[in-house]
């Protein structure tokens, strides 16, 4: 596997002339050795027949010594073998098997005689041991025998194997030489495609094209590709026209946001110095009213009569009434545009300071006040004061009817939010206008029950959103009422 | 015997002018009090110019000066005054009915005296322009007169 991997990481070059290699080698081996054989094996074949042969030869030769028992002349008639080069002894024997003359004839005549084949050729240890009858008229005279090296044949294969093999190199160099010269026609189409890829995925530019390179496969996968640039080009032209268009969307969207909020600056400073109007421009008539009546109680008191002083004394409360709400409508304006300052605030402190501040209403009073438990909360301190006065102020002037007032404070803390109440057993008031508590200059008595200018209960509400709290109410008519608010509590209070 | 200074009230609206007079009246400084209808007459006032140019000389004791005046408001002329070398240590407490932060912070700012919300209550106010015309008129130290010296402090 390493192996494979080892080729798998070689570049398309190396792999086609590693290819072609292997190809031509295995091509040239196998050529290469089936003719070695073959040619070994006719070698062989050639051999073997040209020994029998020339084992008939002398045996015709030696007819005549034998039949006249002339071993002079049988020696000299197997002496003929020496024209043969591969032949190193050989034997003649008679008809009894003995022998009658040897080869050369340095051998003594009773050399011990190797196991020869009862008649035609072996070969036994790099020998081929060759066996002829010696016949004369259909009468065997006797048999000769001779042994002989094959060295030839080990030459013949030698000079084959070398030729083959230089043969083998200078084919192999030529098809090495051609392969790296023709191995440019399969790879360059794929480096030139690599290189482009690479140039387009650092350009990001998908407005080329490749030249076409014919039609084979690669020329498929050029076409492909090509295809695959003009799809990428579009979605990417697709994809900038998009983002143009989001961009002009968020700028008109912040042009209009800027619009808005230069808008609502103007509203706002429209509102600011309208309430600086307000507190300027309507205080001061009131005020003139209030000092002319001083005026005319202290200097022509004597001199208006009964009706007279009735009618200033109500011109004065009415003057009074219009000074409170005027200054309630200013408070809850600047209220409205207070921005909540967080600290952490301890509403147990709050109420206690609170219930004292009232204590000028509550001192003739018989109230009966139950204070739980309180959750301290961060809030702007300020505000919660305001939203405490408001609501315990409310419980002791709706219950100025009760022997005694009943007023119980607490809260209850629900998931991350705590809620607070203040429940009287006051005048109450009917649930089907319970929505209309919490509006601005919204009541549910008339001014002669109880006073009021209906700012409180909407300032509560304005304070208790901005700190992203809930108000509500229950209550009953002559039974009493409920006030609830909620605040979200930061984690690290709990 | 010393010679009491004026109190220069600058108010435009002719029944504040009359209640402020009727109160001082209580405390019988109304003689003193010279009014003026706006910022730009108070100017005139104070360095004699314009209708106040054959006026007699000297600053008065303390400018009694409401905010919202037409042609030239209380802030701004407190501003001319305080850049003023020789307006510039008058005593001016500002009668205003506002009570806006911005007035407030501004005057202060401008280096006010004091600034009175005028109360809406007729009462309160006599007490009031009682206990200030007690307080400027007669209690409070003015600083020496600088008409006589070259070199400001």
């Amino acid at each position: 596997m390493s192996r494979l991997k080892f080729i798998q990481n070689l570049s398309i070059k190396s792999k086609i002339i590693l290819i072609v290699f292997i190809v031509v080698l295995t091509a040239l081996a196998l050529g290469f050795a089936t003719v070695a054989t073959w040619d070994h094996n006719k070698t062989k074949r050639t051999m073997e027949s040209n020994l029998i042969l020339n084992a008939k030869l002398i045996g015709d030769y030696c007819v005549v010594p034998l039949f006249f028992n002339d071993r002079e002349q049988a020696t000299e008639a197997i002496s003929g073998l020496k024209f043969v080069e591969s032949v190193e002894e050989a034997y003649l024997l008679d008809k009894e098997g003995k022998v009658f003359a040897v080869y050369p004839d340095t051998m003594k005549i009773n050399s011990p005689v190797q196991i020869y084949p009862e008649s035609g050729i072996d070969k036994i240890k790099g020998y081929y041991l060759v066996s002829e009858s010696v016949v004369f008229k259909g009468e065997r005279l006797g048999t000769i025998l001779f042994k002989a090296n094959t060295r030839e044949l080990a030459i013949q294969s030698r000079k084959l194997t070398i030729t083959l093999s230089l043969l083998a190199l200078a084919l192999l160099s030529i098809s090495l030489i051609l392969v790296m010269k023709l191995h440019k026609f399969i790879s360059t189409p794929i480096l030139d495609l690599a290189n482009f890829t690479s140039a387009i995925s650092r350009s990001q530019d998908f407005n080329v094209q490749l030249d076409m390179h014919g039609n084979d496969e690669v020329g498929f996968l050029y076409e492909q590709f090509n295809n695959m640039l003009a799809q990428m080009l579009r979605r990417k032209n697709e994809r900038d026209i998009a983002e143009q268009e989001i961009k002009e969307l968020n700028a008109s969207l912040e042009k209009k946001v800027k619009e808005r909020t230069e808008m609502l600056e103007s509203a706002n400073k429209e509102l600011e110095s309208f309430s600086y109007s307000v507190s300027h421009d309507l205080r001061a008539p009131l005020r003139h009213i209030n000092g002319y009546l001083e005026l005319l109680t202290k200097k022509y008191d004597l001199q208006l009569d009964e009706k007279g002083r009735h009618y200033r004394k109500t011109i004065s409360e009415a003057a009074t009434q219009m000074g409170r709400l005027i200054d309630d409508l200013l408070h809850f304006s600047r209220t409205g545009r207070m921005e909540v300052k967080p600290e952490p605030v301890d509403m147990s402190k709050i109420i206690a300071e609170t219930i004292s501040i009232l204590e000028s209403e509550t001192k003739d009073r018989e109230i009966e006040w139950q204070v739980g438990t309180m959750v301290s909360v961060t809030a702007d301190l300020t505000m919660m004061r305001q939203v405490w006065l408001n609501l315990i102020g409310n419980a002791v002037k709706y219950t100025k009817k009760r022997k005694p007032a009943i007023i119980e404070i607490g809260c209850s803390i629900k998931g991350s939010e705590v809620t607070y109440f203040v429940r009287d057993n006051g005048a109450g008031f009917d649930m089907n206008y319970a929505q209309k508590l919490f509006g601005v200059f919204q009541r549910l008595h008339s001014n002669e029950e109880f006073e009021g200018t209906g700012i409180g209960l909407a300032s509560v509400s304005k304070i208790v959103a901005k700190h992203n709290g809930k108000v509500w109410a229950e209550g009953e008519v002559d039974k009493g009422a409920t006030f609830y608010f909620s605040l979200p509590i930061l984690k690290k209070e709990v | 015997m010393v010679v009491l200074k004026k109190i220069l009230l600058a108010e435009d609206n002719p029944r504040d002018a009359e209640l402020t007079l009727e109160a001082f009246e209580e405390s019988l400084l109304a003689n003193r009090v010279v009014v003026v209808k706006d910022g730009v007459e108070t100017l005139e006032y104070l360095r004699c110019e314009g209708q106040y140019a054959d006026r007699e000389p000297g600053l008065p004791s303390v400018l009694l000066l409401d905010i919202k005046m037409p042609r030239k408001d209380g802030i701004e002329v407190l501003r001319e005054i305080r850049a003023d070398p020789k307006l510039k240590l008058l005593p001016v407490v500002m009668l205003t009915s506002s009570r806006e932060d911005k007035d407030l912070l501004n005057s202060y700012y401008l280096g006010v005296n004091a600034y009175v919300v005028k109360p809406v209550n007729f009462s309160g106010f006599i007490d009031a322009i009682k206990q200030f015309g007690i307080f400027w008129g007669l209690v409070n130290e003015l600083p020496p007169d600088e008409s006589h010296k070259t070199n400001e402090i």
